[in-house]
């Protein structure tokens, strides 16, 4: 669970580098507490993603984009997929595969996972383009 | 660069045995809103946050 301290000092990162209006984090005093994020592309197209709190730092956070995306296929992207770096869905929304346990670290900041999963949109949008799966472009962590 | 030519430095990044290594930084910018590739090692903080760790590191699944 994010103490005090610790949502301090994430709220001055996102301040420092994202307008206010970009981000809120909602439930704060429950057990289901989260954080909404606009995200904009490099092709301008809008996403928001909503990031579970329930057990950030300590684990790595569930991060979901607040829609069920498709392939270019036309698939849903409902399910655990390794070559689209995706988990099984919850809320009805796409659901990101950023950081993997082996990989994470209490120290990663809701900053980095943001930028991390605007990376990770970049990439379906160029999925959505090439046809290539993400996996072509984004690495499998070891 | 184009956003095809965009997707080949990131895969060079993470794949350099089968893509060729990348002689670029991975950079946000928080300023523009938008990913940059830069000359490695050539980025400076007023530019943003180099991020090549996340491209050769990968992505969990």
């Amino acid at each position: 669970m994010l103490d005090q301290q610790r949502y301090q000092m994430e709220n001055e990162v996102l301040s420092t580098y994202l307008p206010s209006t970009a981000y809120r984090f909602m439930d704060m005093h429950t057990a289901n507490p989260y954080l909404v994020m606009g995200v904009m592309t490099n092709h301008g197209k809008a996403y928001t993603i909503r990031i579970d709190l329930a057990n950030y730092p300590q684990n790595v956070p569930e991060v979901y984009v607040t829609k069920m995306l498709r392939t270019k296929d036309g698939a849903v992207m409902d399910s655990p997929s390794a070559a689209m770096h995706t988990l099984s869905t919850k809320y009805g929304f796409t659901r990101i595969c950023h950081y993997g346990s082996a990989s994470w670290s209490y120290r990663v900041s809701l900053y980095k996972i943001y930028i991390k999963c605007r990376l990770w949109l970049e990439i379906y949008e160029l999925h959505l383009k090439t046809g290539k799966p993400m996996d072509y472009y984004l690495n499998h962590q070891r | 660069m184009n956003d095809i030519e965009f997707g080949e430095e990131v895969r060079r990044q993470g794949r350099p045995e089968t893509a060729g290594r990348s002689m670029k930084d991975l950079v946000y910018n928080p300023v523009t809103g938008e990913f940059e590739q830069v000359a490695r090692g050539e980025s400076n903080n007023s530019q943003g946050t180099v991020v090549t760790e996340m491209t050769e590191q990968g992505f969990a699944a």
